[in-house]
């Protein structure tokens, strides 16, 4: 063996393996693979070991992370106090408006209890296209102006068409239905694991009730109905109350928030 | 903002972690309960790490201290010691005929004490320089590559062996 080949180390065979030779080495170790048959099927099976581990273990990386390890890192997330402080009280102004809301609605459900017929139409038209996965809608949420202009048509009123994004329901379209007296709307929201929101508007001329906020629970579903002087509205959906009505009183924000021409 | 800024580093270190517990424990469901305490471990600690310095590198060593922990806690004699290494290679695996090569190389794997493992790991998976595995591990660097050496003949010695058995004639 060649003097020059004994500075070759079994630490340079794992180096080369790894990637971590020097590159003056590179030459003088295949010359010393070339001397040492032995040595090189060695340094041969080492890699192939690395190869079999990455084909082993590498699909890991690729796996989605399971359900309990990424809702323990949204347990971990710690908001600092000043955020929680803000939230609080972000929450408890939040909590006297609807409260306020809630008794108004409260103390108009007194005395009336039925609701208005259109009312149980919605809870109907939620309950027949909430189950559909290939037609839950006739016009598609990306042909939303032409949705608009029909419906207002066949409503004879301005429909307009809420969006709750921020909350993570998603427009995914509408449809005209039989309403009473006339055409009605619905508009069907989802979010993301699924949860289904009905918007059923139907023209008020011949409905009889109160701007106010009404609850009803009917077929399985939570909603809040309220009258303006156009339109009879009702927002249906599995949800709790309480977001439920944070909902509603969004649409009804938006809705009152028309432009007037 | 910094918490945020906490969970968000965290979280990208997670597929790594699962990748580095899943061929030390062999096993998916012990694999996830050991990156889970890991995770829990370094929120807790999150202040000790060093910004700038190498996260990924604190994390493994986190890991590497718990599971070390686990093993000494739970059964003694599976953390074998620098001497007996060889002595659990002598009962090979033995009846990994029909397996495919890949398969007799995760079974070989498990073979391996635990302080070899985890350097092969570091090595071939994590392509850790052989001075990072040292850091991680706080071994000597010296340490490492007897290591390393052991633990990659032990895997030639334990996957050649059953190809010798699998030269049977029928006739």
């Amino acid at each position: 063996m060649s003097s020059t080949l004994h500075d070759i180390t079994e630490h340079d065979l794992h180096a080369l393996v790894d990637g971590q030779l020097p590159h003056e080495k590179l030459s003088r170790i295949n010359d010393y693979l070339h001397h040492n048959p032995e040595e090189a099927k060695k340094l041969a099976s080492w890699e192939l070991q690395k190869k079999g581990l990455k084909a082993i273990f590498d699909p890991v990386i690729d796996e989605p992370l399971p359900k309990e390890m990424l809702k323990m890192t949204k347990d971990s997330a710690q908001t600092p106090v000043l955020f929680r402080v803000a939230a609080v009280l972000a929450w408890i102004t939040i909590g006297t408006v609807f409260g306020w809301f809630i008794h108004a609605a409260q103390i108009t459900s007194n005395y009336m209890n039925a609701p208005p017929e259109y009312v149980e139409r919605a809870a109907m038209a939620h309950a027949v296209y909430l189950p559909e996965v290939r037609h839950p809608v006739e016009v598609d949420a990306s042909e939303e102006k032409h949705l608009t202009k029909w419906l207002s048509k066949r409503l004879k009123g301005r429909v307009k068409i809420p969006h709750f994004t921020d909350t993570g329901f998603n427009l995914i379209g509408g449809r005209l239905l039989p309403g009473v007296d006339n055409a009605a709307a619905q508009f069907m929201y989802e979010n993301k694991s699924g949860d289904r929101l009905t918007l059923y508007v139907n023209k008020a001329d011949n409905i009889n009730g109160e701007t106010a906020f009404h609850y009803a629970e009917q077929k399985n579903a939570s909603l809040f109905y309220w009258i303006d002087p156009e339109f009879a509205y009702a927002l249906v959906g599995q949800i709790p109350r309480e977001s439920l009505l944070k909902l509603a009183h969004q649409v009804y924000q938006q809705l009152s928030d028309s432009d007037p021409n | 903002m910094k918490w945020r800024n906490r969970n968000q580093q965290l979280l990208e270190q997670l597929p790594a972690l699962r990748r580095y517990a899943r061929a030390l424990t062999g096993n998916q469901l012990s694999a996830d309960e050991l990156v889970q305490d890991c995770y829990e471990r370094a929120c807790g600690k999150f202040s000790l790490w060093r910004r700038g310095s190498n996260l990924r590198r604190w994390l493994f060593t986190i890991m590497h201290n718990l599971y070390v922990n686990q093993l000494r806690s739970e059964i003694n004699k599976l953390l074998t010691t620098e001497l007996d290494e060889d002595l659990l290679i002598a009962e090979a695996v033995t009846d990994s005929e029909s397996n495919s090569e890949l398969l007799a190389l995760d079974k070989a794997m498990e073979q391996l004490s635990v302080p070899q493992r985890e350097v092969l790991i570091l090595v071939c998976l994590e392509e850790m320089s052989y001075e990072e595995v040292a850091h991680t591990l706080n071994i000597p660097l010296g340490t490492v590559m007897s290591r390393l050496s052991r633990a990659r003949e032990n895997l030639r010695r334990l996957m050649s062996r059953p190809k010798t058995a699998r030269l049977k004639r029928i006739k």
